[in-house]
């Protein structure tokens, strides 16, 4: 299943939610011993879509850009030693002049070919390397923060989402407060919310590059990113 | 009743085929075919081509209305320039181009835009190997490679280098004077590169490469201005090349009469 996680405003947390879904969908599928179930593919992978401005751990070897150069295969570009599988993307702007991103849909699919979950941390704007992932994608995660502007941004990455026929499996309201409104949220989005509590825990996890299952297990936004994980679960089986 | 009627003017080299199809009651497919001798040149957006075209001409579903068709292309214009291959009713069928569905990768990208930084924004030196290459040489002009990777599609598809590295090759230039050579030398591979492109992928790359239309006008309009710059630094490192080696600097002489 390919997930785009995607959201419109810069800095509403995207690329900390993509990471901690997919450690959070790799530890369900962990618990219910779907492992074996699943075969040959391994659980989840995340790549980093954002080619201009890359943010996920990146480590040595061919990145997201090499691929969409012509020179690295999908699967040359896969880092599997760290917590959580990664595509990472290069940092240059060369780089990401070089990528052609035409060749995006099929990474997307090789990497679908081997990974059961492929979570796409899609950039911000409305360009179309926020479209190709909805394109592609199975289904949608939109996040914002309960800001008026990350709001009405994302309202129109909702609308491109439906434009593209990405289904929004859920809102993530992230960097909520004590009492947050995921029911207005939701009634205004058309699907479901999720709100995830501010949490210095998840942005020192994210900035060592560690899912906060490893960090802090019981902090309180584990338990949102878990329930998220369980509702895109839920999304993929209908 | 279907008519075609179309027709080429040439400017500057190019080619640019005009067509008009009227008396389209329906929706009808259209496949209209290039008769000229070389590739068609489509219309873009964002560097992408519009819906319906391809190497040998346009086909797409049009109307109830008249049609306009226009495409350029480097091949001489002779007569005709194109031809209606075929006009058949589909009725019912939605225009291609009236509300394009956002069904393809390449729609998504002609509707959205391509977001890469345009080549100007690209910093000098920069280069795009991937992190496993070999740190790239403390001299530009020896970093051929690298800078070839940070350019891919200007380079040269044989693999070459540029042709006017060869000349500067295993002789360090100031930093300055390298650093303005490449530059330039990235523009003439790119124009090169227009120049040559023979099949409509080869010349979408090429445009591409360009950052797009106006990068296609960058190159255009900087061509002259590029040339004149070469050759008078090449004649004035020539003079000064010339006169330095006559001047032989009398080292033993000087020391004497200190």
């Amino acid at each position: 299943m390919i997930l785009a996680v995607t959201g419109g405003k810069g800095g509403v947390g995207k690329s900390t939610i993509a990471y901690n879904l997919a450690a959070e969908l790799d530890a369900l599928a962990q618990q219910s011993g779907d492992g074996r179930v699943t075969g040959a593919r391994a659980g989840s992978v995340v790549v980093d879509g954002d080619l201009a401005m890359a943010d996920l751990p990146a480590g040595r070897g061919p990145d997201l850009h090499d691929v969409l150069a012509g020179r690295a295969d999908p699967v040359e570009a896969v880092r599997a030693d760290g917590p959580v599988t990664v595509v990472p993307c290069g940092r240059t702007l060369a780089g990401a002049r070089s990528a052609d991103l035409r060749g995006l849909t099929d990474v997307f699919a090789a990497l679908e070919r081997s990974h059961r979950w492929v979570v796409v941390d899609s950039p911000a704007g409305l360009h179309a390397d926020v479209g190709l992932p909805l394109s592609a994608a199975d289904a949608a995660v939109l996040v914002t923060t309960p800001e008026r502007a990350a709001l009405a941004d994302a309202l129109r990455v909702r609308a491109l989402a439906r434009e593209l026929d990405a289904g929004l499996c859920r809102v993530v309201l992230n960097h909520a407060g004590p009492t947050p409104a995921t029911d207005a949220v939701a009634d205004r989005f058309g699907a479901p919310a999720v709100a995830v509590p501010e949490s210095d825990a998840l942005a020192a996890a994210q900035s060592n590059g560690r899912p906060l299952s490893e960090t802090a297990p019981d902090a309180a936004a584990r338990r949102s990113l878990r329930d998220l994980a369980a509702a895109v679960q839920s999304c993929s089986s209908v | 009743m279907v008519t075609f009627d179309c027709r080429a003017e040439r400017f500057d080299g190019v080619t640019l085929v005009t067509a008009v199809v009227s008396g389209v009651a329906e929706p009808t497919r259209l496949t209209v075919a290039n008769r000229l001798d070389g590739p068609v040149h489509p219309p873009r957006r964002q560097g992408v081509p519009e819906a319906g075209w391809t190497d040998d001409g346009f086909e797409g579903v049009v109307g109830p209305e008249t049609c306009a068709l226009g495409y350029a292309t480097p091949a001489p214009a002779a007569d005709p320039p194109a031809e209606l291959v075929s006009a058949d009713p589909v009725p019912g069928a939605v225009p291609s181009a009236t509300e394009e569905r956002l069904d393809s990768d390449a729609a998504v990208i002609r509707e959205l835009g391509d977001p890469s930084p345009p080549a100007d924004a690209v910093p000098m030196g920069e280069t795009d190997a991937s992190p496993n290459a070999e740190p790239p040489a403390a001299v530009p002009t020896d970093d051929a490679d690298a800078a070839t990777a940070a350019e891919p599609i200007a380079a040269d598809p044989s693999g070459n280098p540029p042709v006017d590295r060869p000349d500067t090759a295993g002789e360090p230039l100031p930093d300055d004077v390298a650093r303005w050579l490449d530059t330039v030398s990235r523009r003439v591979d790119r124009a090169e590169r227009l120049a040559d492109a023979e099949s409509l992928d080869e010349a979408a790359e090429a445009v591409r490469a360009a950052g797009g239309l106006d990068g296609v006008e960058t190159v255009a309009a900087r061509g002259s201005v590029d040339e004149r710059c070469l050759r008078a630094v090449a004649r004035r490192a020539e003079r000064l090349a010339d006169r330095r080696a006559a001047a032989t600097v009398p080292v033993d002489t000087l020391a004497r009469l200190a």
